[in-house]
């Protein structure tokens, strides 16, 4: 063994320390994340259905609980499918941020009406807020 | 949550400036200009970190991570085997961090995409003939363009809009019908590799296309039936092409033709024989010998300058890589973007097993990069694009 | 909503994947490990890797010396960076030190390898380049570059001098070694016919072709097998004196010819009777009767278990040689026939001459068999001892009395010999034992022909013993002729000039 191979080895040794520590740790993060969501859960948008307008395939009365982006329209591929011809294909979105939920209209051609009053842009929804699309009503539960 | 990921830099770092000291230690006088490449990476590496966990802290917090830290061991190996390609590495390594921070920050949600199918189209057909028709051919592989200031492998591109045509085309699956117009354009796409001598290439573009269709089908005949039509492939090129021939004949018995056309097998085997569990150490090692040592031969030089382990650790970091390409598959919200997603990963992790598993002498051996550390700034554009948009995708939850 | 179910069913399917990944990735890592494991010490050391090749490059390899100093191979750096051995030896010193090529290394290069490219490193911080340690850090280490030398137990001019005695042709070619009884060292080892190692890569191909016993790269001083003769009856004869009750008082009936039960019978040299002789007397004219009938007497175990004292059978590790040790097959008394002819070194009985001069030496010893070795020290580049090789005491082989008897025994066979060079040995005060064994050789083109070989194994001075020899001349016929002689005149020279 001789100095230059010793000192190459320490090096040698000292990447594969610190590559192991970004797997192991990338690990143990990884599954903390896994166990902990839960904390997301907790924030949990509830919409109660008033009225179900043309929609049929929604019942009044029901509770709807939305927890990550949720978007409403006629196009099949929305999360909530209306099938009020007077709802566009992506007629509007509520998502959450930083804690709260976001009502969005998607440039709908008749519009949303929150609390009566068209909704022109982003606006955080809270207790008791009433989403209109045509006939369709719905009300914030909690937010 | 937040202070522990960018508490991974730490190690990134820790990892850049011991890598690019070791080499600057052992020159005839030392190195500064090392320390400066590592400086400059490290600042890039930390804004990536900076944008995704600060400004889209709803995204992937695991990929910069690793997409920062392969890199970072392919540029200090290229610094090591050449300085001036390691710095045009570093150049494609800051276009394709940008790529990545640029598509996270100006894409709007990926659903609008899902329409544009015919566009997908074309760019896939452009792309994969582009090198049959005014193409060159470079070891042995017409699938190289040149544009005089620039040259670059279109079937790279190609790859990109083939997964976008593939997810746009096949979220809507209903029947086998459905099936015709894509599976046109994937025989399409392989053929046009297989025409160009590109057999690393056809290889992958077959496994996104199994993965995808699978994934949109469900139907395992329609994935016994590829792998039928795949297998029936590879066998008429075998019988076919004489170069498909050499090229199973030399991993069959890679030391009765070391001389000469399995010396690049051989040589590569020779050095990762010599590396042992530590490697040589980072200079120590005869690279010399290695053809192709600085793109798809470079997991040998790894093996033999830094060991067993730490290539074994690479290979799990790819892995890892892998794993959160799938979550975001398996979190997106639409067909489209989890089909993206899958298209995507597929597409990284078989181009890591394909290629070392040619290196290895496990599969025969076929020309593709090992991304983001093989020196090649077309297949680093093409992975941090991917990243790009898979990161978009992880978002989605 | 059928977004939903189809969500679910992509969602397997992606699961399934990922398996499938996950396991090809366990694939890949599981080769690798299997690779580093079992596949790669065997690829790494393959001739055609270049790694080693560069790595043994690097440093200069050290030289070999004769006990003396002389030089015998160095090497030189050549202009395209590569070495070049050169063998100042010549063919005397062939087949004993090797040579070194691309791909091979044989003998004592080969054993002594690893010294001879392994160089020594020095640290050397001064206040001068102290500063310049952060500057360039590697530069202070100071790696010599020169492979550490070898200083052999050989003496070049008794090397020479026993190349120049032997013959090129079949009849006249064949082996010596002498030893220093009281150290082990070995002070010569020749073979001949041989070849000159500085012209190794012209003449290669011809060489290779001549095979077998012909061939000239083997050392047959130390791995030929050969039937030992009558040299072997300094055995018998030992074993006779230790376990046969008044045997040196005993007369014995030679009437030429032994008679047995199993086999042929054995007949004395010429057919020669010696009618009623001592023991002392039959040594003295090599009796094939009386040492055959001693073989039957003393019984193959006892025969076996005293060759083993010596090394037979038993694989003896000698520094610096490739040693194939003697052996001998012991017969049961119900195989009287080949049980006899071993007592005269015939049937299956072997050794060679590094064999042979071992049992002389221990005998000259006063018993002490002394492990032979080839090297003496190990030097730095700059001529400092690094390593030093003492004498190692094998084995005793007989107490005191018996061996001083065998050895003036050895001495009369000397003494009361007509032959002149048996004289010359006798003007020595030296003893020793002739052998003419019947053997076989086989010629390049594979037929086999009987030959005499000519064996000597003696030692001198009887006082004090300073050498111990054991020569073979093939097909060189009587004992007491050709290898006698040259054993004689080796001798003589040594004790007279060292």
């Amino acid at each position: 063994m001789d100095i230059q191979r010793i000192i190459s080895l320490a090096f040698t040794g000292f990447f594969v320390i610190i590559l192991f520590f970004i797997i192991i740790r990338s690990l143990i993060l990884m599954s903390k994340d896994m166990s902990a969501p839960q904390e997301e859960r907790e924030n949990i948008l509830k919409l109660t259905v008033l009225e179900i307008g043309e929609n049929r395939n929604l019942r009044k009365g029901a509770t709807m609980s939305i927890s990550e982006e949720t978007t409403f329209g006629r196009k099949n591929d929305n999360t909530v499918v209306l099938t009020d011809p007077y709802a566009s294909g992506y007629h509007f979105r509520i998502f959450p941020h930083e804690g709260r939920y976001v009502i969005e209209d998607n440039k709908s051609t008749n519009g949303t009406l929150l609390n009566g009053d068209r909704l022109e842009m982003k606006t955080y929804l809270k207790k008791d807020d009433m989403i209109r699309v045509g006939n369709l009503k719905l009300k914030v539960k909690v937010s | 949550m937040k202070d522990a990921k960018i508490r991974m830099l730490i190690p990134i770092f820790l990892l850049t400036f011991a890598m690019f000291f070791n080499i600057a230690v052992f020159q005839p006088v030392f190195d500064i200009g090392a320390l400066i490449m590592a400086a400059v990476m490290c600042v890039l590496i930390a804004y990536a970190h900076f944008v995704v966990n600060k400004f889209f802290s709803s995204g992937d917090k695991f990929l910069v991570t690793f997409m920062s830290v392969l890199p970072v061991i392919g540029i200090a190996v290229l610094y090591r085997l050449n300085p001036d390609i390691a710095i045009k590495q570093v150049l494609w390594f800051i276009i394709g961090m940008s790529v990545y921070i640029a598509l996270v920050i100006i894409l709007p949600d990926l659903k609008r995409f899902a329409k544009l199918k015919y566009l997908y189209l074309a760019g896939t057909v452009v792309f994969m003939a582009m090198a049959t028709f005014i193409g060159e051919t470079r070891f042995g592989a017409k699938n190289w363009v040149d544009l005089g200031f620039i040259s670059f492998q279109p079937s790279e591109f190609g790859k990109i809009f083939f997964v976008f045509y593939l997810a746009s085309s096949l979220k809507n699956f209903s029947t086998l019908k459905s099936l015709l117009e894509p599976g046109i354009i994937v025989l399409v796409s392989i053929g046009f590799m297989v025409l160009q001598r590109d057999l690393g290439s056809a290889m992958i573009f077959s496994f996104i296309a199994i993965a995808m269709i699978f994934a949109a089908t469900s139907k395992v005949k329609y994935l016994l039936a590829s792998f039928g039509v795949g297998a029936l492939g590879a066998l008429m090129s075998y019988v076919l092409f004489p170069h498909i021939r050499r090229r199973v004949m030399i991993w069959l018995k890679p030391w009765e033709y070391a001389a000469n056309e399995s010396y690049q097998i051989v040589q590569g085997l020779y050095a990762m024989a010599s590396g042992g569990l530590f490697g040589q150490g980072l200079g120590n090692g005869s690279p010399e010998y290695i053809p192709v040592r600085e793109s798809d031969y470079i997991f040998a030089v790894i093996v033999e300058e830094l060991g067993m382990i730490f290539s074994f650790g690479i290979l799990i970091i790819y892995f890892l890589l892998f794993y959160r390409n799938i979550r975001s598959a398996l979190k997106a919200r639409s067909t489209f973007t989890s089909l993206l997603a899958v298209g995507f990963s597929v597409m990284i992790a078989m181009q890591v097993i394909v290629i070392i598993g040619g290196v290895l002498n496990m599969i025969p051996l076929t020309g593709i990069t090992l991304p983001l550390i093989s020196y090649g700034g077309t297949s680093m554009l093409t992975v941090f694009f991917s990243l790009g948009i898979i990161q978009k995708i992880s978002e989605e939850a | 909503m059928r977004e939903e179910v189809r969500k679910n069913a992509l969602n397997k399917n992606i699961k399934i994947i990922s398996g499938v990944i996950l396991l090809l990735f366990v694939g890949i890592m599981g080769y690798m490990l299997y690779f580093q494991a079992t596949m790669a010490e065997e690829i790494a050391a393959k001739p055609g890797n270049v790694r080693s090749a560069v790595e043994r490059n690097r440093v200069l390899r050290g030289t070999i010396y004769d006990r003396n100093g002389t030089v015998l191979s160095y090497s030189e750096r050549q202009e395209n960076d590569s070495q070049k051995r050169i063998y100042q030896g010549g063919a005397a010193f062939a087949q004993t030190l090797g040579y070194v090529t691309k791909g091979t290394v044989t003998s004592l290069e080969s054993y002594m390898d690893k010294t001879l490219v392994t160089d020594e490193y020095e640290i050397n911080i001064t206040r001068d380049n102290f500063f310049e340690v952060f500057r360039d850090p590697g530069s202070i280490i100071n790696r010599t570059k020169l492979g550490n030398n070898v200083v052999t137990t050989l003496d070049g001019e008794l090397q020479r001098k026993a190349y120049e005695l032997l013959g090129d042709e079949l009849g006249a070619s064949g082996s010596v070694v002498a030893l220093n009884p009281k150290t082990g060292e070995i002070l010569a080892m020749v073979n001949k016919p041989s070849y000159d190692p500085n012209r190794l890569e012209e003449i290669y191909a011809e060489l290779n072709e001549k095979g077998y016993d012909e061939g000239v790269f083997v050392n047959r001083a130390s791995r030929g097998t050969y039937a030992p003769g009558s040299t072997f009856k300094i055995i018998t004869l030992l074993a006779a004196l230790e376990e046969i009750e008044g045997v040196e008082e005993r007369i014995f009936e030679d009437d030429g010819f032994l008679e047995v039960n199993a086999g042929n019978g054995i007949p004395n040299v010429n057919d020669n009777r010696y009618g009623n002789i001592s023991l002392k007397k039959a040594f003295e004219v090599s009796s094939n009767v009386v040492f055959g009938g001693l073989a039957i007497e003393l019984g193959g175990d006892k025969m076996e278990e005293v060759a083993e004292r010596f090394g037979f059978n038993e694989g003896l590790d000698v520094t610096g040689v490739n040693f194939v040790s003697g052996s001998y097959t012991a017969y049961g008394r119900s195989d009287d026939g080949l049980l006899a002819l071993t007592g005269i070194g015939q049937g299956d009985v072997e050794g060679n001459p590094l064999q042979m001069a071992m049992v002389t030496a221990a005998i000259a010893n006063d018993g002490m068999l002394m492990e032979p070795r080839l090297v003496n020290s190990v030097l730095k580049y700059d001529g400092t001892t690094k390593d030093r090789y003492e004498p190692v005491l094998y084995n005793t082989v007989a107490d005191v009395d018996t061996a001083q008897t065998v050895k003036a025994y050895m001495k009369n066979n000397v003494d009361a010999s007509k032959n002149d060079n048996m004289k010359v040995i006798s003007s020595i005060r030296g003893g020793g034992k002739t052998g003419t064994a019947q053997d076989r050789f086989q010629t390049t083109s594979g037929e086999y022909i009987d030959v005499e070989n000519s064996w000597f194994t003696g030692y001198a001075p009887f006082e004090d013993p300073e050498i111990a020899i054991a020569v073979i001349v093939l097909d060189g016929g009587s004992g007491s002729g050709k290898a006698a002689a040259i054993a004689g005149e080796l001798m003589k020279w040594y004790t007279e000039n060292r």
